[in-house]
């Protein structure tokens, strides 16, 4: 048990190193040794770190998720999962459609989490005050950001940035709000411009988009057939693998020259 | 999992659509899913995939028991629908759908008489078969009675009982073991397929996903046998007699495709299935009761796939019976 790396089946991984197990496959329990070095290490989605109760110190880093192993650039490690729900993070970006609208001061929101309520202040929009705000109505989309998850209570959304500008969050009108699986929205987002799907779509049909860390996507184009189209493309690729995205975009391509 | 609440944008696009004949999905107004359907390895388990995503399981049994006072020449046939809180993202079931899947499915094979009832009598007034059907959703997008019905249709055809018959000579009941005798197959006197449809003013949408059945207002269901008989119809819309007619053509077409593709998967399955070959001695029948265990296992043993049906016998009979029963699922 206490060989460093041993990975027989049934017993648990023990003293594993963080940069070795880079791209391999992690499952829960497996646990990290703490890395020498005195640099900083950030843990991201999936990985956890222990502390020894009586003493405060860290003890290891335990992988609470199946997936693969991955860095990102300062010192940051995290496990890449294909998982269908949403666990929320502080600063995410989400996407969420009003649920209920109460005589009090906040909207509840549906963020597509299973039992997780999220609420949104009716002040928390740009240049809101308690008089001249928003009168968002039971249905409509909004586009917030996780201020806050306080244990025990709702999660807390707002509209605005910390700046006091909206920066694009707030509510949406029209298009067209779906889901896909929440590992999907990672190829959406990323700034990479060579792998971006979003902008190579946006060259055969303009678009307005936003992407939720929580898998919902909400798509405007010009017309209710293109929109339709995109958010079809869109639930396709999300089940394909990265190799066959040309293939589907060129065959989306011939299809919006046939409508338009 | 996707959100509960629907969108107010989703709404008037669905509904802007359907005018303009496209749909959320990749299909046209009147095209219809793609199912597929897969057999269990326990006897009368069947699967049937609507894709995308609705995927419901049906599984027969049968025990034998007493039927009931007003019918005592028939053995009964109960269908329960289970939703597991997996399908709907809720922990606690919708107690809405479980029992709208019941009613549907009650109304096409027990009061249109699918199954011969009458078969499954042993003695009038004290013994029948009680048959039972258990559906579990396990994936939900809509469209889920055309997929339970479906799924209860493979598991009726490839459900097989025991033999069971009173002796005459001691008015004893005689469960042939399945090593013994050729199992039996239900009897159905017709089969019932269903198609849905959702309804947008003068649009019919064939075979809705959850969001566009969530969305419009109107619902119909029509079922058709494999005779081309209309056998079901459930209108939750007022509706124009062209459309309704309309409708039942485009239902009938796609009832009798996806039945003639079931009973082809039937019979590929019953291919498969080894059915005992079981010589008799001469000599008369011993009844049950005196069945031992030694004898049993010079016979051929049943294939593997025979064994679970033996578990829903009930020892409902006599002592000397479950004895015999209870041996019997030991080996």
């Amino acid at each position: 048990m206490e060989e460093s790396g041993s990975s027989s089946i049934g017993m648990k991984r023990t003293n594993l190193d963080l940069n070795d197990e880079l791209g391999k496959l992690v499952m829960p329990g497996d646990e990290f040794c703490i890395p020498d070095d005195s640099s900083k290490v950030i843990l991201g989605p999936g990985l956890r770190s222990v502390i020894d109760k009586p003493s405060g110190e860290l003890k290891t880093i335990v992988g609470c998720k199946a997936g693969l192993l991955r860095k990102a650039k300062p010192n940051t490690f995290f496990l890449e999962m294909k998982t269908r729900s949403y666990q929320s993070f502080k600063k995410d970006d989400v996407l969420g459609i009003i649920k209920q609208k109460s005589k009090g001061e906040h909207y509840s929101i549906d963020v597509a989490c299973r039992e997780l309520r999220a609420q949104l202040s009716k002040n928390a929009f740009e240049g809101a005050t308690k008089r001249y705000r928003p009168d968002l109505q039971v249905g409509d989309c909004i586009y917030g950001k996780v201020m806050d998850f306080p244990k025990d209570y709702p999660l807390e959304l707002t509209c605005v940035q910390p700046s006091g500008k909206a920066c694009g969050l707030g509510s949406l009108n029209g298009g067209h709000i779906f889901h896909v699986p929440v590992h999907f929205v990672r190829a959406l987002r990323t700034a990479n411009p060579k792998d971006n799907l979003l902008q190579k779509i946006g060259k055969i049909v303009p678009c307005e988009t936003a992407v939720g860390a929580n898998g919902l996507v909400w798509i405007k184009a010009s017309n209710a057939v293109l929109t339709i189209l995109v958010s079809q493309l869109l639930q396709t690729l999300s089940k394909a693998n990265p190799e066959e995205y040309g293939t589907y975009l060129n065959k989306f391509n011939s299809t919006v020259r046939t409508v338009v | 999992m996707r959100p509960k609440t629907i969108a107010n944008c989703t709404r008037s696009l669905v509904k802007g659509g359907a005018k303009n004949g496209i749909r959320l999905g990749a299909r046209g107004l009147h095209e219809f899913r793609t199912a597929k359907i897969s057999f269990g390895n326990s006897v009368g388990s069947c699967e049937a995939v609507l894709l995308p995503g609705t995927r419901v399981f049906a599984q027969a049994s049968a025990a034998i028991g007493e039927p009931s006072d007003s019918r005592p020449g028939e053995g009964s046939f109960t269908i329960s629908v289970w939703v597991s809180p997996a399908a709907t993202g809720e922990m606690v079931g919708n107690s809405e759908k479980p029992s709208a899947i019941a009613r549907t499915l009650e109304r096409m094979f027990k009061e249109n008489r699918a199954v011969d009832l009458e078969s499954l009598c042993i003695k009038f007034g004290e013994l029948a078969w009680i048959l039972r059907v258990d559906v579990h959703v396990i994936d939900m997008n809509g469209c889920l009675q055309d997929a339970a019905a479906l799924a209860v249709l493979g598991a009726l055809l490839t459900f097989q009982r025991p033999q069971a018959q009173i002796d005459i000579n001691t008015d004893e009941l005689v469960v042939l073991p399945l090593a013994e005798s050729t199992p039996v197959e239900l009897h159905l006197f017709h089969l019932p397929a269903v198609t849905s449809f959702a309804l947008c003013d003068d649009v019919l949408l064939a075979e809705p996903c959850q969001e566009e059945e969530d969305i419009l207002p109107g619902k119909l269901l029509v079922g058709v046998n494999d005779s081309k008989e209309l056998c079901h119809l459930h209108l939750t819309h007022p509706i124009d007699q062209e459309l309704l007619l309309e409708a039942t053509k485009l239902a009938q077409v796609q009832c009798l495709e996806r039945l003639n593709m079931l009973k082809q998967l039937v019979e590929e399955v019953k291919a498969q299935r080894e059915i005992p070959v079981y010589k008799r001695p001469k000599g008369p029948r011993t009844a049950g009761a005196e069945l031992k265990l030694s004898a049993i296992e010079e016979l051929s043993t049943s294939g593997p796939e025979q064994k679970p049906s033996m578990k829903y016998l009930s020892p409902l009979i006599s002592t000397s019976d479950v004895n015999m029963l209870e041996e019997l699922c030991i080996f």
